[in-house]
């Protein structure tokens, strides 16, 4: 889909907002059938004659006069295609009263009819060589048609003006511009014209091999059976055109063969195009909406969902590209490998400079419907940009958020090895030197040792009180072994300031009771430092998906963290679990932190 | 009397083996780890099981889960626990799996030779120790302050012996008071306290530990 095309779609999406624009739409359609209806039975009525005489001949032309003008009202009525559709119409209006001549004789408008037959060809010729757009594109498509036209229309020119209808069966015709009766000449255009004809056709032959060849994609398959179509009237018509040249006594019954394959291959061109116009009505429809939700879609997810509606796909999957990662990432900015799963297709979309953007993974069935999925991806090819900046965004938070809570988790790890070696290394070393102590007490038999005997003791013991609060700063093992309830416990047992308990009796992960754990610390810290309060209240909820720690006090409030401050070094480490921190602390009236971690 | 000693630190617990013996107790089984602590004492029940807390192959409450496994098995074998940690909830721990015959003592005391025989001691004739330094902490924290002030200086004294499990008459001779004395004292701690005085010296230590432990306004 071009970039033209994509506007277009923009427009109509647009247009479809406002309200009347429907009602006006269906107004056009009631007149419209009217109009066809109206015609077919005007045809219908002026054609009595051409019945009676050549039913075999008339009913074809009735019928494929009527399928142009039905069609060719249809395209009318889309966007951007007034004048193919008018020019489809009018083929069909000429090319059917080419055929009423004969009982249209008293009335000026014969002499126009005699120019029909020309123009209807013109007429057809031309809107095959611009259909779908709205001008012919290429120069020697143009200087074909003016070449054409005006050999056709001279030549047809000559031939009323040197024959005068009369010749014919005696009869005057109004108006008849009778300036050069000449059998001979009227001959010799007549000719003309046939040859002129002739051209004409393989002229369209050609040019519309040429335009089959030119398109693609989506043209191509919208378009495409237009021009084959085309090309075989064509044919059709120059075997026609062949078996009638320069033979006009031939009787009809004898044309008949050729004049029924060229019009049926005729007919063939109006139910072409009207499955292009269905065609493109569904995948405009479709896309259009798409591109009213893409347009609005900023996140991966809601990108990523509209090509699902639209594709009609609910397991469709994207995956942008991260130039960051090297690699593709998902929709929530997770590391994906580009591996489509059994029954799934694979789309690569690249930006206009064909970098990598990403990779759509759609059902199987999309193939059948390649176009849409181009014209999807096409639409959509700004958002998926946007989208793929935001998942690569999303990837890179993820990887700090993981590195952080990396950083937090080996913190905690470090703090928990130290603790050990003191335990097992030191704390092992001064017991083992406490005992021998202890068997020197027993062993000395001299006062004045065991006077100093007593004091080492007492140093030794502590020198073990500072080791085992600084083991336990560290890390409570309680913590480790007991869980958050005991350790809290202890916590509140020698706090300066009466601190109750609500703690169920239950375990969640290490990482996240670790940090409740410290999160507690800080709060009662902070309770000590700032807030003059006289009691603290910690409570956690009992609930197995997330550990919700709360620390409330009844001091002055008024607790402002900043960076630096413990609080916000908690928060991170929360933040780092994917959990948050949160401080309502309003003057006078206490300080509450509830730390809220999902346990995975 | 004999003991069993399980501590994964073999400097400490050779040390410990000859400290006991110097004190004329029967060392009857050295280990390393809980599982072979439990097989000394199946072979050979001592009078007491002298344990770690962090022991292999955990290295975590291994020796809790042991005592546990002790006190099932062997429930005249009474089990001391040797630990490192001064936190309260170990303690706790132990003696909610029953308190007769049960200890929680810091390593520390292995510095007081005739303070660890005495435990031993008091534990193999079924009564319940707790480390003081444990009940101080209890004692001293400051949610129980409040209601701490209306008990005397002595009162308290008696508070605190009964929280590291002594008896009346260990109390008595602690604090060189007639056991009349004592009883006194303790009926007095009781109804200050608002608890119902538990004859049965082992439930009045969880009573007393429950009250001090109490997170409740």
């Amino acid at each position: 889909m071009t970039q033209e095309d994509t506007g277009r779609v923009v427009e109509t999406a647009a247009r479809r907002d406002q309200l009347w624009p429907p009602v006006r739409q269906g107004l056009a359609y009631v007149l419209a059938v009217s109009l066809v209806v109206t015609f077919t039975v005007a045809l219908i009525r002026t054609q009595t004659v051409f019945i009676q005489v050549a039913p075999n001949d008339a009913w074809p032309v009735i019928v494929t006069g009527v399928a142009f003008v039905a069609v060719g009202t249809l395209v009318l009525l889309e966007r951007g295609q007034r004048g193919n559709g008018a020019l489809l119409v009018t083929f069909g209006v000429l090319f059917s009263s080419n055929w009423i001549s004969p009982v249209m004789r008293s009335t000026p408008a014969a002499v126009l009819i005699q120019f029909s037959f020309v123009l209807s060809w013109l007429c057809l010729a031309w809107v095959l060589l611009r259909y779908p757009d709205t001008r012919i594109a290429h120069w020697y498509e143009r200087v074909f048609l003016v070449v054409a036209a005006a050999w056709q229309l001279g030549w047809q020119g000559l031939v009323t003006i040197t024959w005068p209808p009369r010749w014919a069966d005696g009869e005057q015709v109004a108006h008849w511009p009778e300036l050069l009766p000449s059998y001979q000449l009227h001959a010799f255009a007549l000719r003309a014209v046939e040859w002129g004809n002739l051209a004409l056709v393989v002229g369209l032959i050609v040019l519309m091999i040429f335009r089959a060849r030119r398109t693609s994609g989506l043209d191509r398959a919208t378009y495409g059976p237009t021009y084959v179509a085309a090309g075989a009237m064509a044919i059709a018509g120059f075997a026609n055109g062949m078996s009638t040249a320069g033979r006009p006594d031939l009787e009809v019954p004898q044309r008949a063969p050729y004049l029924l394959l060229e019009l049926l291959a005729l007919l063939v061109i109006p139910f072409v195009l009207l499955y292009g116009v269905v065609r493109r009505r569904l995948v405009r429809s479709r896309v259009a909406d798409l591109v009213m939700r893409v347009n609005s879609a900023v996140a991966p997810a809601e990108v990523e969902a509209a090509l699902r509606r639209t594709m009609a796909d609910p397991g469709l999957t994207v995956l942008f590209w991260s130039a960051d990662l090297d690699g593709y990432v998902d929709v929530r900015g997770q590391s994906v490998v580009d591996a489509p799963p059994p029954g799934r297709v694979r789309y690569p979309v690249t930006t206009r400079s064909g970098e990598p953007l990403a990779v759509v993974h759609a059902d199987a069935s999309a193939a059948h419907h390649h176009e849409l999925l181009d014209a999807a991806l096409a639409a959509s090819s700004l958002a998926l940009e946007n989208a793929a900046l935001h998942a690569s965004l999303l990837a890179r938070l993820a990887e700090v958020r993981e590195s952080r809570a990396r950083l937090a988790e080996a913190a905690t790890v470090e703090r928990r090895r130290i603790e050990r070696d003191l335990h097992d290394g030191a704390q092992q070393g001064l017991l083992a030197l406490g005992v021998t102590l202890g068997r020197a007490q027993t062993a000395s038999d001299s006062a004045a040792t065991a006077g100093l005997l007593a004091q080492a003791r007492g140093e030794l013991t502590d020198a073990l009180q500072q080791l085992r609060r600084l083991a336990s700063g560290l890390h409570p093992a309680v913590l480790t072994q007991l869980g958050l309830g005991p350790a809290l416990e202890v916590l509140a047992e020698r706090f300066p300031i009466p601190v109750s308990l609500a703690v169920p009796d239950r375990r969640w992960p290490e990482p996240e009771e670790t940090t409740a754990y410290f999160v507690a610390c800080e709060a009662l810290a902070n309770a000590v430092k700032h807030s003059h309060a006289t009691h603290l209240r910690i409570e956690v909820a009992d609930r197995a998906d997330r550990l919700i720690l709360t620390v409330a006090d009844n001091g002055r409030g008024g607790a402002h963290p900043v960076v630096g401050h413990g609080l916000v070094g908690m928060r991170d480490r929360a933040a780092a679990l994917g959990g948050t921190v949160t401080i309502t602390s309003e003057q006078d009236s206490g300080t509450l932190i509830v730390a809220e971690l999902p346990c995975v | 009397m004999r003991v069993a000693v399980a501590d994964d630190s073999a400097l400490f617990r050779q040390g410990l083996a000859l400290l006991l013996g110097d004190q004329g107790i029967e060392v009857t089984a050295q280990t390393a780890h809980g599982q072979q602590l439990l097989a000394a004492v199946n072979a050979d029940p001592p009078d007491v099981a002298i344990l770690d807390i962090r022991m292999p192959p955990t290295f975590t409450d291994e020796g809790l889960a042991t005592a546990a496994q002790l006190r099932r098995f062997h429930p005249r074998v009474a089990v001391l626990m040797l630990s490192t940690y001064a936190e309260t909830p170990y303690a706790v721990r132990l003696l909610q799996g029953g308190a007769r015959g049960a200890g929680y003592l810091l390593k520390d005391r292995v510095t007081d030779a005739a303070a660890l025989v005495d435990a031993l001691h008091r534990l193999a004739a079924g009564e319940t120790v707790v480390d003081p330094d444990i009940v101080t902490t209890l004692v001293a924290q400051q949610r129980r302050a409040s209601q701490l002030d209306p008990l005397t200086d002595r009162e308290r004294e008696v508070l605190r012996l009964l929280a590291e499990g002594r008896s009346n008459s260990g109390i008595g001779r602690v604090l060189h008071l007639s056991p009349k004395t004592v009883e006194a004292h303790v009926a007095s701690v009781f109804t200050k306290l608002g608890l119902s005085d538990d004859p049965h010296d082992n439930r009045r230590v969880l009573a007393v530990l429950a009250w001090l432990r109490s997170t409740t306004d």
